[in-house]
Order: structure tokens, then sequence, then C-alpha cells
């Protein structure tokens, strides 16, 4: 495998609220590689937002305080980088695209002017090579009519063609990495499959590497190279998706396969958790998913599982379980 | 008791509203949300209703129970119309059809505790139970939908997501309805909660001999749970039939597309469906296309398409099963029988 463009090493995010100190993201290591698709699976509250906007440095502090690690991009960690670097970082090596895109375009500007504004303010283009580009970005995202639908505003366009719109933002300065929050989260499945087409399509041309947030296991099923999944902050299980979806080797993401319905056939009773995920102000010793379990035994309770290999497997996939081993060969 | 009696009766229900702001001329625009949409549903059966964004879901579920009074057609709860029934009737017909909707916190008082969301529904009814008698049927409740009778005392916020729609469906249920229109009950849950939510609707109506009419954008969820299938565009139905032979057989072409559409949580199985997509989005309900309404979108219209509306009817040509398909070029049966109507 090449060599990773993001590399991120032992983050840890804080979160100052009234009630305490919330541990939102903790000692997480993530390294993302160009052409490939990393999926960070998790529920609400899991980390998974949290993660890509400390990557991105969008992080509003306070609350949020990053407390540990480096998030290393080009032999920059931009944790560290300067108010200049980060800016350069972000947009041209780095961009995300976000998952309410009638709230990140401004309503008030027509679409093709924000776009064209980025690329005059970053790439000093003039005003009417930027219009040009901003249409031609239109155009390849897939919108029809790109020279007239450049010069409406977002409120005109529905909800898939104000995602096209984003991504078009996020790609107009020809970033090496994507990071994509939940981008088909409120679309409809017809136009989530477009999105995710086109997403994979300008993958496939540029090879950047993408990131794909989401708590959907269809879709990461169907595009993800990598899955990363996110439990109370943690990663909790990293491996290849055929590996993760065949032979789960934590109990949280069995439980997670297993309570999906599927469109391809019918099953009588759905497989469910229990409970629901823990309160992140008090997480207290021990494995964070315990009290859901159904393989926790007594150490759980006392001691936290480290991210390892399960014993006796082959694949590169590592897993925060004392039972990992057995969850794996279906023994637990 | 009959298991095919038809509590609930749709009848060509049309729910338009005006376009605001649509200037002074003499013909008003209106949003046809809902065009026509006809159906019955059967004791102790769930009916799926799915189809995209504007494709008349929630305006279909709020014109049932009541909450939108329909431009024309009918919905009859056991040969009532719910519509237009006399005052007096009118509390006891509502009780019998009830309402779970999306996000249960927005639909709870924020000052109110549980005790009291669960208590509100006896003041309006309050022919349905004694005074002394209604806290231990909320006690009963509150254990029926799996929550805790310790929480009595907390307020909406105290919960989560998970446990408000649980208040929300003990809510439904305290009054003892037949029928409950569930309006993406379990959409903005997460993953793990879901299947909880899920198994609970279906355990209560296995012990309660509940209809549901369940609605939701996840195709998945609806297979799972229900019977019988519709499939909305554009405020009609493009297809109604037994779950099964709708999903695994779809006789529509919307249907075959929206059903490609829908990832499948198996990478092994990674581009093996054949996926049709969709191109664009679905044409505005204000000026709906004429003829069928998908053939804008779809790859298989032809002159008459647009010239003649296809109507429902027909059974599907293996089970035999009533399958209705409003479609002149339906993919799994050509011998099915389609009726037309001409303009």
């Amino acid at each position: 495998m090449s060599e990773p463009i993001v590399t991120v090493r032992g983050l840890s995010v804080d979160f100052h609220t009234r009630d305490g100190v919330v541990k939102a993201v903790q000692d997480l290591d993530l390294d993302l590689h160009p052409s490939r698709t990393l999926a960070l699976l998790g529920e609400s509250g899991s980390g998974k937002s949290v993660t890509a906007q400390a990557i991105m440095g969008l992080l509003d502090s306070p609350p949020a305080r990053i407390t540990a690690g480096s998030v290393r991009f080009r032999g920059v960690d931009l944790l560290q980088a300067s108010a200049a670097e980060r800016r350069e970082a972000n947009g041209g090596g780095i961009s995300m695209v976000f998952q309410d895109s009638l709230s990140a375009l401004n309503p008030v500007y027509t679409v093709g002017g924000q776009i064209a504004e980025l690329l005059r303010v970053r790439r000093g283009m003039s005003r009417r090579a930027a219009w040009d580009r901003a249409v031609e970005l239109i155009d390849h995202v897939r919108i029809p009519a790109p020279a007239r639908r450049a010069k409406d505003y977002p409120h005109q366009f529905s909800g898939g063609m104000r995602q096209r719109i984003m991504i078009a933002l996020a790609i107009a300065l020809e970033p090496s990495v994507l990071i994509a929050d939940e981008p088909t989260t409120a679309l409809d499945v017809t136009v989530q499959a477009q999105i995710m087409e086109l997403l994979l399509d300008l993958q496939r041309e540029n090879g950047m590497g993408l990131m794909l947030i989401t708590h959907d296991l269809g879709v990461v099923a169907e595009v993800a190279d990598d899955i990363a999944v996110m439990y109370a902050g943690r990663v909790v299980e990293k491996g290849g998706v055929h590996e993760l979806f065949a032979d789960p080797a934590h109990p949280y993401t069995r439980g997670l396969l297993r309570s999906v319905p599927r469109v391809d056939r019918a099953d009588s009773t759905l497989w469910a958790i229990p409970g629901s995920p823990p309160n992140l102000l008090d997480l207290g010793e021990g494995c964070a998913f315990r009290e859901r379990c159904d393989t926790a035994v007594g150490v759980c309770a006392v001691e936290r599982p480290a991210l390892a290999r399960p014993v006796a497997d082959a694949g590169s996939r590592l897993a925060a379980c004392h039972r990992s081993e057995e969850v794996v060969h279906g023994r637990a | 008791m009959d298991a095919h009696e038809v509590v609930l009766s749709v009848q060509d229900l049309a729910r338009h509203f005006p376009v605001r702001g649509a200037g002074l001329s003499r013909e008003k625009p209106v949003v046809r949300a809902l065009d026509g949409v006809s159906f019955d549903l059967r004791k102790g059966e769930t009916l799926g209703v799915v189809g995209e964004s504007g494709c008349g879901k929630s305006t279909l579920a709020r014109t049932i129970v009541g909450l939108e009074r329909p431009t024309s057609g009918r919905v009859l709860f056991r040969g009532t119309d719910v519509h237009r029934t006399s005052a007096r009737q009118m509390p006891a017909l509502r009780r019998q059809v009830q309402i779970v909707l999306q996000d249960p916190y927005a639909s709870l008082n924020p000052r109110r505790t549980l005790r009291d969301a669960l208590m509100q529904p006896f003041e309006i009814h309050r022919d349905l139970l004694p005074r002394a008698k209604r806290m231990a049927r909320v006690q009963e409740l509150v254990e029926l939908v799996g929550l805790n009778p310790d929480h009595l005392d907390r307020y909406p916020f105290q919960f989560s997501g998970g446990q408000r729609q649980r208040i929300g469906i003990a809510r439904a249920l305290s009054v003892e309805p037949e029928v409950i229109v569930c309006d993406e009950p379990v959409s903005a849950l997460d993953v793990s909660i879901q299947a909880q939510v899920v198994n609970l609707l279906q355990r209560l109506q296995a012990e309660l001999g509940l209809a549901y009419v369940f609605i939701a954008h996840d195709l998945s969820v609806v297979r799972h749970i229900s019977d019988r299938i519709a499939v909305m565009y554009l405020g009609r139905v493009a297809e109604i039939g037994s779950g099964h032979d709708v999903y695994a057989s779809p006789a529509h072409p919307y249907t075959e597309a929206l059903l490609s559409a829908v990832p499948v949580p198996d990478p092994a199985r990674r581009g093996m469906a054949g996926r049709r997509l969709l191109a664009g989005d679905p044409p505005s309900p204000v000026d709906p296309p004429s003829g069928c309404r998908f053939r804008t979108r779809c790859w298989l219209a032809t002159e008459a398409c647009a010239a003649v509306e296809p109507l429902l009817g027909g059974v599907h040509p293996s089970t035999r099963a009533p399958h209705h398909v409003a479609c002149h070029h339906p993919l799994t049966a050509p011998e099915l029988v389609t009726s037309t109507k001409d303009f």
C-alpha cells in the first residue's frame, strides 16, 4: 500500500461543558491513503464528526480542546501549524463536504459567485477566469445547464443538487484529501446513489484520499476500502471492508451488522443491541461497550482493552476487545 | 374475528395546497401533494409506504389521522368517514386512529414530565378511564413500551432519542387505537436503537392486534416490518402489492430504480446488483407531467405514456396475489392487466 497522505496519531479532544469534561475523542490513530476510501463508522456521539473537525481545524475552542496527538499532512503537523500553513492546507490540501448544504452555503450570493470567490482569493484568478472555471466545476459535478445554474442562489436548488454544489466547492482547489461528513444522510436513496457515484468518479480521476463519515452500513459496504468503527470516542475496530463485514472481531461491530434489516432478504426479528450509548462525561474504567455487550466478562469492567490484532487472525485488522479472538472465530 | 376485515379504507384521497404568493391570476396554482390515493388496511396488518421526499407520504399520514382536511376523497374507519363525522362522534373516532411522528422531541412539551405527557390523553378523552384508574394505566403503558417506571418524573430532555420514541408510542397506545400511522418513526434514531424500536412495534402489533401504516424512506426497514407495500411517486401510488412481490419482482420501473439505489450492507455483493441510477429529481407537484407522472425519468417511456395515464389494477403473474401497478410497460409481468383511462 502507498504511503499515507494524512496520518493521525493519538488524537484526543475534550469538550468543557457546564456538566463537566466530555471526552469526545480519545487516543485516535488513522491513516488515509491516496485513491482509497476510509469510512469512519459510528453512531451519533461516537466522535466521528469531531475527528473530522479536528483534522480540518474547525473546532471551536472553547469549548473544545485538543489535549493530545498530531495530524500530519505533507510533513507538517497541522495541529501545531501556523495560521498561514493551516490556510494553505485547507481547501487546497484537505477539503470537506458537510451534511447540511443549505447552512454551509451563503444564501445571498449565487452559487457560481461563491465558487468564483474562492478561486479569486486562493488562486488569484481574474473575475472572468474564476467565473468560467466555476461554470466548468458546476458542469463537472453533473448539474445540467451549468452556465445558467451558476447564476442561481442556493435555495433554488434541490437538496441533491445543492450537495453537488458543495462538492464543486470542495474540489475547486484540487485537494488531495476529501473529508465527506455524512454527505448523503439528508438525501433520498436515489439521490444518495448519484452523489456517491460522483464522489467515487472524482476519486478515480484525481486519486484523492476520501474519508467518509457515516452511520450507514450499506454505504460503507458499497464504497469503502478501509473502515474504522468508533464507539464512545474511540476506534474499537479497524480493518479492510471485506474482513470486517465477513468476520467482525468486536461485539459492537457484530451487533451493528446484525441489527440492520436488509432490502435483499426478509428476516423475522431484528437483532437489537440493548441499552443506549454511554455517557461521555463519566466513562469510568473498563470497556465502554461492556454494559451493552453480550460477551462481556469480569475483566471488561476493570481493564480497558487496547486496540490490537486478534490473536491468530491472519488479516491486518485491529480490535479493542478482550475476547476478540473468540468473537472473530464465532466462539463468543 | 375475521383477519381480513378492513379497518381503514382510504378512497381516492387528495390534498392540494395553494401556492403562496401566486399572484392574482384566476386559476390559482396548487401543490398536488396527495393526488388520488386508495388502499385498504386490514386488521393486524402493516402497510408500508415508501417514496422519495415530496411524494406525499407525510401528507397521507396527516390526512389519515385528521391533521389535514382532504381536498377530495375519503378516509373510512370501519365504514365511518373520519372527516365528515359529527362533532359528538369525533373524539371516539380520533381515538381509533393514532399517529407516531418522526421527532418525538418536537411533540413533547419540555416543561411536562413523562407522567404528565402520558396522563394528557386521558384528560382529553375523559370518558375513557375513571380518574382513579389512570395512574395504574400509565404505569402499565410505561412498562409495555419498555421504559423504566422510576423515570415518570423525568422531563423530555432527560431521555435519549430511542426512549423519547418509546414515549411517543406509549402516548399513541394510551387511547387503545386499532390503527397507528407511523410517520418515519425510526429515521432519527441510531442504527442500534432503530432495531429496538422496530422490534417493539412488532411485538405490540402481535400482542394488541394493531394495524400499521408505516411510512419511511428507509426501504430496508419498510421491507422488514411490512406485509404489503405501496410505492408512491408525485402524490400517487405507482405500485402496491405484497412485500415479497414488490421487493423480489418489482413491476413498476420506478420501484426497480428505487430498490436498486438502496446500498446492500455486504461488500461481497458490491457491484453485483445491476444498479439503475435515476437521473435528476422528481418533477414539481405543482405541474406534474401529463400521462404517467414518472415518464420524465423513465427509460421505458413511450408516446403512450405521455398521452394516457396508467391506472392501478391487476394481480401478480406468479403468486396471483393482488398486485397493482400503474404502468404501461410493467417489468416483470407482460400479462399483468393494466387498465387505462383517457383524458
